[in-house]
């Protein structure tokens, strides 16, 4: 019987790709580009009424759908003056940690380990660890319960609306999801183990340290609040976004990109790990502290230690919220007194910080901005590319390609699944 | 390949056991289609043992394994074998040469994750644009295939269903 390959064929949602120039022993130029064709989401929006926003800004991305949905509602209820009732805020940190939950999964479990372990891809690294992966898509399966219980389905849901939620889950589907992360926290602590005992390689670690963002969550590690920590101390309020990111267009890619002080900054997990990791608690806390040390803050492979850090956290925090969450009746929905104002939102997506902001008149969205994570990480990417094409090159061109591939994955971008992503031109 | 010779070797890769179907692919994009069209239709007379990946593959990888009901899987999707447009093809889990990483998570690897025995019946689409419509062709295989996995389906789990 002949054999057959089977290209895949649909579903792209993204296309990226890296150029590394070398000539002789000396990297001349890398460049991140992002192929996909700019969408202009933000200029679809002017014009329309402020209720289209979140059936238009959730399809932005099909994985980050809520965080997308969640960051506009912030901005959009604080332009308008809403205050929501406890049991909102609440179920909205359930629906986000679902999307953390799932997303981060998925990367860590099926993008990045092969990496580490030096499989081509998750295929044939199932035959030697299978068990790990099987864990890994039982825990994504549990973050797409959630965010379907949340949200009332499991992409797009429409559910989160400005001033709560359509309708709020039954307890019994709350209880569900409680037993489920109660038995899943052994399975994430196996996996922690696990990955722990991997040696994450050097060949892209800075000498300088990584300046890491993330909103401050306040007293616990969390991925909502109004400012922005900066490492070195700093702290900037959200509406602040424009200075925090000074987005530019660039001439080789349709995604812009972000500096800080004219210097390159590192959003997602790792970034939230760094400046937030005191914060975590449990069992996350005693493997944060077991597993840390200074070369998180100089090597972004170390993303994918974050990424699975933070699935033991929102596993172990899942069920102390949802009691909470029962705790309180159903509240009515809020309904806008104001109809003009202008307000930034944030939440940490995933993969990093992600704002919205918004100017409405008259219940007119007159302005819209977005910036999201991917953005902020593209520069960074870039140079780190370069830190690791220098390294290797010192050393051994054999297998340049795929390590080079490896740093950009380490930032889980939405192009991590494309194929062929590294090009790399000797002169 | 004529549908009775198709259907007879469904069957022999089959051999009586009782199967789920998995449709796979997006509605959205012409040809692509095919898989969940297939899964949609067949829902109607078999809703415990048809699958649809929009309903999130994880969750129908884990329940295929969990099952005890379920001997043999059929993965229904468009793939690209350089055939004529609308070929209807059987592929079986050793046949699959390694295939990379693209933008969706390769059909190679569901077929790994699942314990069971399985196969795919695949279909050289025409075209694959968004918005655009089903080709004839794939049109065809759409009615073949729900003709095709019907008969095999009330063959072997046809009677289970009904007690």
């Amino acid at each position: 019987m002949k054999k057959i390959k089977i290209d895949i064929l649909s579903r792209v949602e993204g296309h990226g790709g890296i150029l590394v120039t070398i000539d002789g022993n000396r990297v001349e130029e890398v460049k991140v580009n992002i192929y996909e064709g700019p969408r202009l989401i933000e200029q679809l929006l002017i014009g329309k009424d402020y209720k289209e926003c979140l059936n238009i800004v959730p399809r932005i991305c099909a994985i980050c759908t809520l965080s997308h949905r969640y960051a506009s509602i912030r901005a959009l209820e604080r332009a308008l003056g809403v205050s929501v009732k406890k049991k909102v805020l609440l179920m909205r940190d359930l629906m986000l940690l679902g999307e953390i939950i799932e997303s981060n999964a998925l990367h860590v479990f099926v993008l990045a380990l092969p990496d580490f372990f030096g499989f081509p891809s998750i295929t044939e690294m199932l035959q030697e660890h299978r068990e790990i992966i099987m864990t890994g898509l039982k825990i994504k399966e549990f973050g797409n319960l959630v965010m379907k219980t949340t949200s009332a389905r499991m992409i797009h849901g429409e559910n989160p609306i400005i001033g709560g939620f359509g309708k709020y889950p039954l307890n019994k589907e709350l209880n569900e999801i409680k037993r489920k992360a109660n038995e899943l926290v052994p399975m994430a602590v196996n996996a922690v183990e696990f990955l722990s005992s991997v040696k994450v390689p050097n060949f892209c670690e800075g000498k300088e340290k990584i300046t890491f963002m993330c909103l401050n969550s306040g007293e616990e590690f969390g991925f909502v609040g109004d400012t922005v920590l900066i490492s070195r101390g700093e702290e900037r309020n959200v509406d602040e976004y424009e200075n925090l990111t000074n987005e530019r267009v660039v001439s080789h890619s349709y995604a812009k990109r972000c500096t800080y002080k004219e210097k390159t900054f590192t959003v997602g997990a790792i970034a939230r790990v760094n400046l937030l990791g005191e914060r975590l608690k449990g069992e996350s806390f005693k493997y944060f502290k077991k597993m840390y040390n200074s070369r998180w803050e100089k090597n972004p492979l170390f993303n994918s230690y974050a990424q699975l850090l933070e699935i033991l956290f929102v596993l172990e925090k899942i069920p102390s919220l949802i009691d909470e969450i029962k705790r309180f009746k159903n509240p009515e929905i809020e309904i806008p007194e104001k109809v003009s104002g202008r307000a930034t939102g944030a939440v940490e997506a995933p993969r990093g910080t992600l704002y919205h902001h918004y100017d409405l008149e008259n219940g007119i969205i007159i302005k819209a901005y977005i910036i999201t994570p991917t953005d902020q990480n593209l520069d960074e990417m870039e140079r780190f590319l370069r830190i690791a094409a220098e390294n290797l090159l010192k050393k051994s061109k054999k297998d340049i390609d795929s390590k080079l591939e490896m740093v950009v994955r380490a930032y889980d971008p939405c192009i991590s699944c494309s194929a062929h992503l590294v090009k790399v031109v000797h002169k | 390949m004529k549908n009775v010779t198709f259907t007879k070797r469904l069957k022999q890769i089959v051999d009586n056991k009782r199967i789920a179907v998995v449709g796979m692919g997006n509605v959205d994009r012409a040809d692509d289609g095919f898989g969940i069209k297939v899964a949609e239709s067949l829902k109607l007379e078999f809703p415990d043992r048809i699958f649809i990946e929009d309903e999130g593959m994880e969750g129908i990888l884990n329940t295929i394994n969990e099952r005890k009901d379920i001997d043999f899987v059929v993965f229904v999707d468009t793939v690209d074998a350089n055939e004529k447009n609308g070929t209807l093809l059987i592929i079986e889990k050793e046949n699959i040469e390694d295939i990379k990483y693209s933008h969706k998570i390769p059909l190679k690897l569901y077929l790994s994750l699942v314990d069971k025995p399985s196969c795919i019946i695949g279909i050289q689409p025409e075209q694959l644009n968004f918005m655009q419509p089903v080709s004839e062709e794939v049109v065809d295989g759409i009615r073949k295939t729900i003709k095709m996995l019907k008969s095999v389906m009330k063959d072997n789990v046809g009677s289970e269903e009904k007690d």
